[in-house]
């Protein structure tokens, strides 16, 4: 059976030095250190028995503590007017102060927050549209639109009429597509490029289709043009 | 231009940013010295305080932005029903108020002031976009600084960082 205990959670070492500080009623610039030393461990102790991870932090703290503790134990050293003699507490309290003071702080921040919060502001979004906003072409008509949507339906077209189940051998050569396309183009004067691609059964072919405009182009039987970016390319003969 | 025209752009460009505008960009735009402009969005901002309006202007670092009035929250809510929010811890509130008065400032420096680490807290900060990395300290290990943000400003109804309670006060 477990048991539910609710225990003061303290961050790190110094909220819990801070407890017992105040807890024993005492000056901050004078704490007696031994007492509070015995209480901190002591503390430590417990949250061990409960099987409560203790942070490394705390253990260093504890370290620190018996470190003063051992030092305000030794006798004072005979007076000099070189070395002051300084309070073995000092630094620890300067530590504890400036935590105090942060801590404090971040009250009055948390209550500047919980107004401020409530102020919202709209995110950029409508200033990026503006800056982003793109315009459209020149020459954007309802003709181009019905144009590329007929081309893709064409290449849809021949995708469905590809012939499932036929293998074809690779037989194919450039140069035999470069008789078939000076054979074509003997009786039309212009062809498209895009139909030439289209006819082509599979992949290779049109790679062969392709090398072979090449190198027609290379031996200047043929020229290619294209009027715009993703135009129709036509071949024409020389 | 009158300054009621000027007015009316102002807020018109404030609304349309969302974000901050520097008083610089704003004097450019509008063809209006810096000094004439800052009296004319003070103005503006009184105008805004004074009659019953649900928005208002802010200054943040030099720059204006439009927010609305947080004592109307209430019906902010009612109308959008927010989630339960996840605020700041108060060991985050804490990290965040030693990075306010110490930036810029490392990791450690910070972790030796709490006595715990902080790691979980500045990634959480980070998130929330209340601080950001502002460079990194010259010597071993060339460690990340950390500084406050504009958000941070905002969100704690501050100009600038020297708008920040005293630290002096408190110690």
């Amino acid at each position: 059976m477990s048991i539910n205990i609710k225990l003061e959670v303290f961050e790190g070492p110094f909220e819990l030095l801070f407890h017992l500080i105040e807890k024993a009623k005492v000056d901050i610039y004078d704490i007696p250190i031994a007492d509070i030393t015995d209480q901190y461990i002591n503390y430590l102790k417990m949250m061990q028995s409960l099987d409560i991870d203790l942070a490394s932090e705390f253990l260093v703290m504890a370290a620190t503590l018996l470190e003063i503790k051992s030092k305000m134990l030794l006798p004072k050293a005979p007076k000099n007017d070189e070395i002051e003699d300084s309070d073995p507490r000092e630094e620890l309290v300067k530590k504890l102060l400036e935590y105090k003071a942060f801590k404090e702080l971040s009250f009055v921040l948390k209550e500047k927050l919980s107004i401020n919060e409530k102020a919202l502001c709209k995110d950029s979004n409508l200033a990026d549209e503006i800056i982003d906003s793109f315009t459209l072409p020149d020459k954007l008509s309802i003709e181009i639109l019905l144009e590329k949507f007929q081309m893709l339906m064409k290449k849809r077209e021949s995708f469905n009429n590809r012939g499932f189940g036929k293998i074809y051998r690779d037989n194919i050569t450039v140069e035999d597509k470069i008789t078939q396309i000076l054979k074509i183009l003997s009786s039309a004067r212009v062809l498209y490029f895009d139909d030439l691609i289209l006819d082509c059964i599979n992949k290779l072919e049109a790679i062969l289709t392709f090398l072979a405009v090449l190198e027609l182009i290379k031996r200047r039987k043929i020229y290619v043009e294209q009027s715009s970016n993703f135009d129709k390319i036509i071949v024409r003969r020389r | 231009m009158d300054i009621r025209k000027i007015k009316a752009v102002i807020e018109c460009l404030l609304f349309v940013t969302g974000d901050p505008v520097s008083l610089k960009e704003l004097s450019i735009v509008l063809e209006v010295d810096q000094n004439t402009l800052r009296k004319i969005i003070n103005q503006l901002i009184d105008d805004y305080n004074d009659s019953i309006r649900g928005i208002k202007i802010i200054e943040i670092n030099g720059s204006y932005q439009l927010c609305s009035k947080p004592e109307l929250y209430e019906y902010v809510e009612k109308l959008l029903k927010p989630k339960a929010k996840t605020g700041l811890s108060q060991a985050s509130l804490e990290t965040l108020s030693i990075i306010a008065y110490k930036q810029p400032i490392t990791k450690s420096a910070i972790d030796s002031v709490r006595g715990v680490k902080s790691d979980a807290c500045i990634t959480r900060l980070l998130e929330k976009d209340m601080i950001k990395e502002v460079g990194r300290m010259e010597g071993p290990g060339r460690p990340i600084l950390y500084g406050t943000t504009d958000t941070f400003l905002r969100l704690f109804g501050l100009k600038n960082i020297s708008e920040l309670p005293p630290l002096k006060d408190f110690e």
